[in-house]
């Protein structure tokens, strides 16, 4: 019989083989699905040019033109790269498939002349299109590429939102899910009609079943928060799974769900509107692992109660943390500005947490109508990657109390197992950002080599010092100047090394989502309907 | 399997799950342990600065301005923030106007002649006019407080 320790290290090993095998160790290094695994760390785990700052400081755009389809609007979801070919869903409702040799078209789907998947509810860019990044399985003995997107083929004809499995190679459709998510109806602010979305949350293929989330167009108004599990081999709703964050309004799934052994991860959106009460159960604005073979939760993270619920969602797909120098953990930032590291293992309902980020007795006990604190609509919503034991994001920081915005434009790298006095490890200030929301997209990392798309249309490396000297020093709480960090009880900390390529379209094409690592190159695509690849 | 260590289990289970690998299918190595703590008294900073950096002032405080304005007829609002590292305690500050003091992270004492008044997370306080007061930071987090003066011109 398996000790204990042993079975656990059988689960890490089969992570590590199913991992090796999920990005293609038979072929080439692959980014088969968003955020690179199902414990969503997009961390690129094979060594290439990348992993050198010496190769990296040459990189430029490598196509002879980036891929544009026709008719494109924004790309507001991640490419995913598999065996030599790209795949990615656009706002004009298109799934396409290009060559990653030549930035060439390989298929679309629907094919020319078919009706596009798009939305009549159609309020903001999670809303018109194809904002799900997609996944890559095997179904039967065909590699197959899934992706959610709504279809005004069923219900109401409104787009409903609907899982596709298409043949990777070909692009022909193998099986469409039945309806996930439901509009029957555009009247804004109406509460009787239902306004679900798939949205920006990618599709989870884990022990063969898909999972993916249900959140709403635009909170008008907050609809069911669900995760929805359809069979991997038929696209059938998975029999004997069920979650939804309440039972009646709230509690969105903006994210998309992460999985290690047989539990579920994800991240929920707020519940309170209007004069409405709290719903019984509460699920919303909560770090949350379910039991994957039937949703029930395991424990539950709601560091913001509803008392305090101004829409801070948790937006932010969950990491989990894995292999680290501690035990692993769940971390997300939620959109207030806090980061949160949750065990893994927690075994009561209420998780059991690690760590917060900024630190404060919040860390013990959650947050106190009496304490002073905001949790409001802010923009702290793109996942971090996990790299080891760290873990590097767009987040809050020391300053989340007075400055609360000031964090949008700056990476921070947390040390996961460190105390609260040694868990910033640096800071960065990326260049080329613009606009007051979304100025940074989800960062990627491989072998400490961190990468990540700007607003301004630039895609930013920044090297963690332990590959990389860094450029200096410089004060962890970033309001503080440098000559007066250690006075006002701060840790002075590194300021890395960056390369900052800025992409042919300028300001006006700025990037959205993760920058995809494979075989040392860098995938990206942006507002203006491009897909670029950038090589040393 | 009784005896054997995780990592044994790791190494046979990942070796029977391996397949051939060509040389760009090698793992990186993962070097993501505490890096050296940079001296306190450091110098060789980067570039970075703030843009509205604390300044420290003769009362022992970091402070700076975020907000400033003439509001009402004669009256002048200022909105400062205030920090004070842990175990460290001001010398006597007196404001030009009525203040509100709120505490946004740590927490702290306030006292003034002979009263004290604690300073928890959240706290929202209130200071008159010329009032001398000191303020203390008894725990382990920097106290960080924002301040609002009221002045009349």
């Amino acid at each position: 019989m398996l000790t204990r320790k042993c079975a656990r290290a059988a689960i890490n090993a089969g992570l590590l083989a199913g991992l090796l095998v999920a990005t293609g160790c038979s072929t080439i290094p692959n980014w088969s699905q968003f955020r690179y695994s199902s414990i969503r760390q997009a961390d690129q785990y094979f060594e290439s040019e990348l992993n050198n700052p010496s190769k990296v400081s040459t990189l430029h755009p490598g196509w002879s033109a980036p891929f544009h389809p026709s008719n494109a609007t924004w790309f507001t979801s991640s490419p995913i790269v598999y065996n030599g070919m790209l795949y990615i869903g656009n706002g004009n409702g298109f799934f396409y498939a290009i060559n990653i040799s030549t930035g060439a078209q390989v298929w679309q789907y629907p094919p020319a002349g078919g009706k596009a998947l798009v939305s009549k509810f159609t309020c903001n860019p999670s809303s018109y299109g194809i904002a799900s990044s997609a996944a890559i399985t095997t179904i039967g003995s065909t590699d197959a590429v899934i992706f959610g997107a709504p279809d005004q083929s069923s219900g109401k004809h409104l787009g409903d939102g609907h899982l596709f499995a298409l043949n990777a190679a070909s692009g022909a459709l193998i099986w469409e899910s039945p309806a996930l998510a439901q509009v029957t109806g555009t009247t804004m602010g109406s509460t009787s009609e239902l306004h679900e979305q798939l949205g920006y949350s990618a599709p989870l293929v884990w022990n063969g079943a898909v999972y993916i989330g249900t959140a709403d167009h635009c909170d008008d108004p907050i609809q069911q928060g669900k995760i929805m599990a359809v069979d991997v081999a038929t696209g059938n709703l998975k029999s004997g799974f069920s979650f939804s964050a309440t039972p009646t309004r709230g509690g969105g799934v903006w994210s998309s769900p992460s999985a290690y052994d047989s539990w579920l991860f994800i991240s929920t959106g707020n519940t309170r509107i209007g004069a409405s009460p709290q719903p019984s159960p509460n699920y919303g604005l909560s770090m949350l692992s379910l039991d994957g073979n039937t949703g029930a939760v395991v424990w539950q993270h709601q560091p913001v109660p509803f008392s305090l619920d101004d829409d801070p969602d948790w937006s932010a797909t969950p990491a989990v943390t894995w292999p680290t120098s501690c035990a692993n953990m769940i971390v997300a930032t939620e959109k207030d500005g806090w980061t949160w590291g949750v065990n893994e293992t927690s075994t009561s309902s209420a998780a059991s947490v690690a760590w917060a980020f900024p630190p404060g007795p919040w860390s013990t006990g959650g947050f106190k109508p009496t304490d002073g604190t905001v949790h409001g609509d802010t923009d702290y919503k793109r996942p971090g990657t996990s790299w080891g034991s760290v873990f590097a994001g767009t987040m809050g920081g020391y300053d989340t109390t007075t400055n609360l915005t000031a964090g949008y434009p700056r990476l921070t790298a947390l040390n996961i197992c460190g105390s609260d006095t040694q868990r910033v490890r640096w800071l960065k200030d990326i260049p080329a950002t613009s606009g007051p929301t979304y100025d940074l997209g989800p960062p990627t990392v491989t072998g400490g080599m961190f990468f990540v798309g700007t607003a301004g249309g630039h895609v930013v490396a920044v090297a963690d010092p332990s590959i990389q000297a860094a450029l200096g020093s410089r004060c962890e709480d970033p309001d503080i100047s440098n000559s007066l960090c250690t006075k006002a009880g701060h840790r002075l900390v590194p300021d890395p090394w960056i390369k900052d390529v800025a992409l042919p379209g300028g300001s006006n094409d700025g990037i959205f989502g993760e920058p995809v690592i494979v075989n040392g190159k860098i995938y990206v695509a942006t507002w203006a309907g491009n897909v670029y690849m950038l090589q040393p | 399997m009784r005896g054997m260590t995780p990592l044994v289990c790791v190494i046979l289970l990942f070796s029977a799950a391996s397949c051939n690998r060509r040389p760009t299918d090698k793992r990186v190595d993962i070097k993501t342990a505490l890096l050296p703590e940079i001296a306190a008294d450091d110098k060789a900073f980067s570039a970075y600065q703030p843009t509205n950096a604390y300044a420290a002032s003769a009362n022992g405080l970091l402070e700076r301005t975020v907000f400033q304005a003439d509001t009402a007829p004669g009256t002048h609002i200022d909105v400062r923030d205030w920090k004070l590292p842990p175990g460290k305690q001001t010398s006597a500050i007196t404001l030009p106007g009525a203040a509100f003091i709120e505490v946004r992270s740590g927490s702290g004492t306030l006292m003034s002649g002979a009263q004290t008044q604690q300073l928890p997370l959240g706290a929202f306080v209130s200071v008159s006019q010329d009032q001398s007061f000191t303020i203390t930071n008894s725990g382990q987090l920097v106290l960080t407080m924002r301040v609002y003066v009221v002045t009349g011109r």
